[in-house]
């Protein structure tokens, strides 16, 4: 991996930039198409594209030796250790006990957690608008389509 | 400390010492601005010293105020800031930076071939971050202290605590970036600087452990970073990251705090264990039973230690579910850790075993580790927590794994390499004595506390039901009779800079590259660049029936 | 790195200066570049962790961080995107200049990155000026005017806005200055040699940076845009 190596071709850089231009582009246009929650997920996919892109080309880890490709993963792992457990907290924080009485409802996170008056103290209009769980959320975004 | 510094110069007769990297050079600036491994560790060890008294001396106050249930020695807040200073000096400036600062930095390049680190400059600048987080801890100290804990749990850290909390979280932070770049420059120096000859598999176990430490170092650290910068912008800013009042959520902050502090329960004990594994072997002539088990026992630990940090959590309102996945991976390192005690008594057997000072250490940590690894799986015990959270459980727990465990493997680390990194020996009878001492009175500090715990004694409580007194005075015995015995060996080891017998290359008979070289090594660790064609730890070399 | 800085500045030999610890160049090389690596390990791990609150609060609050992201400017993202997109080019073009030898192209690439890095900069300072203007910075206690519901999410979200934002503008800062170090040797001709190291870790350095961008504004500016747009 020394100086030694072959250079990569400039035709290869324009070509990536290039194509990082496209995935903006796409990145823009996708994100004013209503998809739901793909719309993260399409964000999110193109961007690990262009992250990828720059990683292999303009970082040369395609040409590089294993331990580089070692760094790369123990550093996307680590990263994704510390999400993924995190979310599994949060995701489960209003799971019931399995024994609980079928008919209880099941809270919403903003029930088990109120905000507290303060929140919604500032200034414009949302008060009463406390408890704002995900269903209501929904809702609102659908009347704002219209 | 820079007395300590002085008396190590001044020490050696420069016209009859063969060249060494301490008398090479006689400046002060040739201290302060050195590139050499070797004395970037004596640096750390005299700015480690120094934070290890204070640490100390503060635990040793407040252990007198806990003598009775009353307050009688000093005020509640005074004692939350006391506590607190303990907790942060004996962390972040002592356990974290102690074994792999001086120990490491110190051996590390000599027991793989080096002639240095790979960036000494990089490892000099660590120990001037690590100096200058600490000179940010004791402005706080004098100023009038912080009183958060060591974990400055918001939002108390954040929003309502009146102390100094932003002082101190700029000092961790930076202490933070001085292990983030030791741990950078041991990953490259065991990638790149091995010497000719030294595969991964006759790297000294010591040198596995650190290389384990600094992957959690590079890996941890950085999250730590970034969440006291948040509370920082919190704190200064105002900007409301973790503020319950905006709908933020203090639990996101332990989730990112104990995602570093967890890891960095490893980063204290891993070298630690490296350093048994040399003493064990050394001690009892053995070849470490199940090498490549202990090798990979420290790069699992280094692993899953990042899988279990939201035991802490388990009753801070984190998902039950979250807290039995945790409670599960926890018990898991059990496995490593077990394997590596298991291997280390396995090393004894057939050995010939001398108790000298290192080994008397190395046998206290075996014990003592044991029991500060059981009672955390109690911990770990999603019902059993409930109970003992909190209390004086915890504390007698991590005091058995972080006192029991890595400052006794560090007395003895320093015990076994002193002659190495100073060309003296210490006086034997004086050091067997002091780690009898260290031993007893550890035990009688925190034994007891275990059993405060279970009958449900809080931790960090000023005042307490007097039910308790009689544990708590034996506790604070314990205390005294531990800070007592560790005034001896910073005593005695001074005076051996002067007084000591000189140090043959080799005193222990040990092998290793590091007795290969003369005592005090030479500034560039070795006249010529060893060829490495023995295994680590051959002990029976000579012998008959091995390929002599 | 450290010794990275002093590497081949004087001399025009065909070989760089070995700094003494090393065997040869080769080692020298190898463990400059995986120090490198390792920091920007290290790296993902300090943004990971802003990503992680930014990730939860989305989580929780999703129509708060859609409509607060309405607030930023797509447009301006958008082109900020393209300027430190380009920049990576120009710095990657000027990694091969070292590599072949052209060193004065060398210099000029490292100019066009940091002009461009500086018009990135000047779009984010004029940004954070209108979100001061808008009363939409809740900093210091500061007077926050936001229309819509859930403030105190939208609060959190240009928190973590101007947080993350402000230590990638940071990262940028340092990067320019570095940059701007190695002009002088560049235009003395010094990497003829192809002694690429020192342009190749700052390359590299430059180019971690920009990804973290490429994250960052999918994130920040296109939240939902579809869902809250005609608000």
């Amino acid at each position: 991996m020394s100086n030694t190596e072959e250079h990569t071709g400039l035709g290869t850089y324009f070509l990536v930039y290039a194509l990082l231009m496209v995935g903006l582009i796409a990145t823009v246009a996708v994100a004013y198409v209503p998809l739901g929650s793909w719309n993260l997920v399409v964000a999110l996919l193109i961007a690990f594209t262009k992250a990828t892109l720059v990683v292999l080309i303009f970082m040369h880890v395609l040409n590089s030796p294993r331990l580089t490709w070692i760094a790369v993963f123990a550093g996307l792992i680590w990263l994704s250790i510390m999400l993924s457990l995190m979310m599994a907290d949060y995701a489960t924080r209003t799971w019931l006990p399995t024994r609980a009485p079928a008919d209880m409802a099941i809270p919403s996170y903003r029930e088990l957690v109120p905000l507290s008056d303060d929140a919604v103290h500032a200034h414009g209009h949302g008060h009463g608008e406390a408890a704002h769980d995900e269903a209501a959320s929904e809702e609102a975004a659908h009347d704002n389509e219209e | 400390m820079t007395g300590e510094i002085a008396s190590t110069t001044a020490l050696p007769n420069p016209e009859r010492e063969p060249k060494n990297y301490l008398n090479a050079a006689w400046t002060v600036r040739s201290w302060l601005l050195t590139v050499d491994h070797k004395r970037i560790g004596l640096l750390y060890l005299a700015g480690i010293t120094f934070f290890f008294l204070l640490g100390g001396a503060a635990a040793g106050l407040f252990r007198l105020e806990l003598m009775t249930p009353q307050s009688d020695l000093m005020e509640s807040e005074t004692y939350n800031k006391l506590f607190t200073l303990h907790g942060i000096i004996m962390i972040f400036f002592f356990l974290v930076p102690g074994i792999p600062g001086v120990l490491g930095n110190f051996l590390i390049p000599i027991m793989i071939g080096a002639r240095d680190m790979a960036f000494p400059k990089l490892n000099l600048m660590s120990w001037y971050l690590f100096m200058i987080g600490g000179c940010f801890t004791l402005y706080v100290t004098v100023a009038g202290g912080v009183d958060t804990g060591w974990t400055f749990y918001t939002p108390y850290s954040s929003t309502y605590s009146n102390t100094y909390v932003m002082a101190t979280a700029v000092g961790i932070f930076i202490t933070g970036f001085s292990s983030i770049l030791t741990g950078l420059n041991f990953i490259v120096t065991v990638h790149k600087m091995r010497c000719p000859g030294m595969t991964w598999f006759r790297l000294p176990l010591f040198v596995w452990a650190n290389y384990a430490t600094a992957l959690i170092m590079v890996l941890g650290t950085p999250v730590l970073a970034i969440t006291i910068l948040l509370v920082a912008l919190e704190r200064g800013l105002k900007i409301g990251i973790f503020d319950p009042r905006l709908g933020g959520d203090p639990v996101l902050f332990q989730h990112l705090f104990w995602f570093y502090s967890h890891p960095a329960v490893y980063i204290m004990v891993l070298p630690a264990m490296g350093v048994i594994s040399e003493l064990v072997a050394a001690f009892s002539r053995n070849r470490i039973f199940g090498y490549k088990l202990v090798a990979f026992a420290s790069l699992a630990i280094a692993v899953l230690g990042f899988l279990v940090w939201g035991h802490h959590m388990f009753v801070s309102g984190q998902s039950l579910y979250a807290g039995m996945v945790f409670s599960v991976l926890s018990m898991l390192i059990a496995i490593p850790s077990a394997i590596k005690v298991f291997n280390w008594t396995l090393t004894l057997w057939r050995g010939e075993v001398t108790f000298s000072t290192p080994m008397l250490y190395s046998i206290g940590f075996l014990g003592l580790f044991t029991i500060g690894g059981l009672t955390g799986l109690f911990l770990a015990t999603l019902g059993i927590d409930v109970h003992v959270h909190d209390t004086y459980f915890v504390v007698a727990h991590f005091h058995y794994v972080m006192v029991g465990g890595t400052v006794m493997a560090y007395l003895g680390g320093i015990h076994y390499w002193w002659p190495k990194m100073t060309g003296r020996m210490y006086p034997e009878g004086w050091a067997r004595f002091s780690a009898v001492l260290v031993f007893v009175g550890f035990n009688l500090t925190f034994f007891p506390q275990f059993i405060l715990g279970y009958l449900g004694m809080p931790r960090r409580y000023h005042v307490y039901d007097e039910g308790f007194q009689v544990l708590n005075v034996m506790s604070t015995a314990g205390a005294s009779i531990l800070g007592i015995a560790y005034l001896f060996p910073i005593t005695y080891l001074i005076w051996s800079l002067k007084y000591g017998p000189k140090a043959p290359a080799n005193p222990w008979n040990a092998v290793g590259l590091e007795w290969m070289t003369s005592s005090p090594p030479p500034t560039e660790n070795f006249t010529e660049t060893p060829v490495v064609d023995f295994e680590a730890y051959e002990y029976h070399r000579n012998a008959a029936d091995s390929h002599g | 790195m450290s010794t990275t800085a002093t590497l081949p500045t004087h001399t025009a030999k065909k070989t760089p200066v070995v700094a003494h610890h090393f065997d040869d160049w080769t080692q020298q090389y190898d463990a400059c570049v995986l120090g490198m690596w390792t920091f920007l390990v290290t790296e993902v791990m300090f943004f990971g962790g802003a990503i992680a609150v930014y990730m939860i609060y989305r989580w929780q609050y999703p129509m708060a961080f859609a409509y607060a992201s309405q607030e930023l400017s797509a447009p301006l993202g958008t082109f900020n995107t393209f300027i430190l997109l380009t920049s990576s080019l120009t710095v990657a073009l000027g990694v091969r200049y070292a590599h072949t030898g052209e060193s004065r192209k060398v210099g000029w690439m490292l100019i066009s990155t940091i002009v461009l890095g500086a018009i990135f900069l000047g779009i984010k300072a004029y940004e954070y000026y209108t979100k001061f203007e808008h009363n939409l910075a809740p900093l210091l206690n500061l007077p926050f005017d936001y229309a819509g519901p859930d403030p105190g999410p939208t609060k959190i979200f240009f928190g973590l806005y101007f947080g993350m934002t402000g230590i990638h503008a940071l990262h940028m800062i340092i990067g320019v200055v570095l940059m701007a170090l190695y002009i002088p040797a560049a235009f003395r001709n010094e990497y003829r040699d192809g002694n690429s190291l020192g342009i190749e870790i700052i390359g590299l350095y430059w180019h971690f940076v920009d990804l973290v961008w490429i994250f960052l504004f999918p994130l920040l500016y296109l939240v939902d845009r579809s869902l809250a747009a005609p608000m």
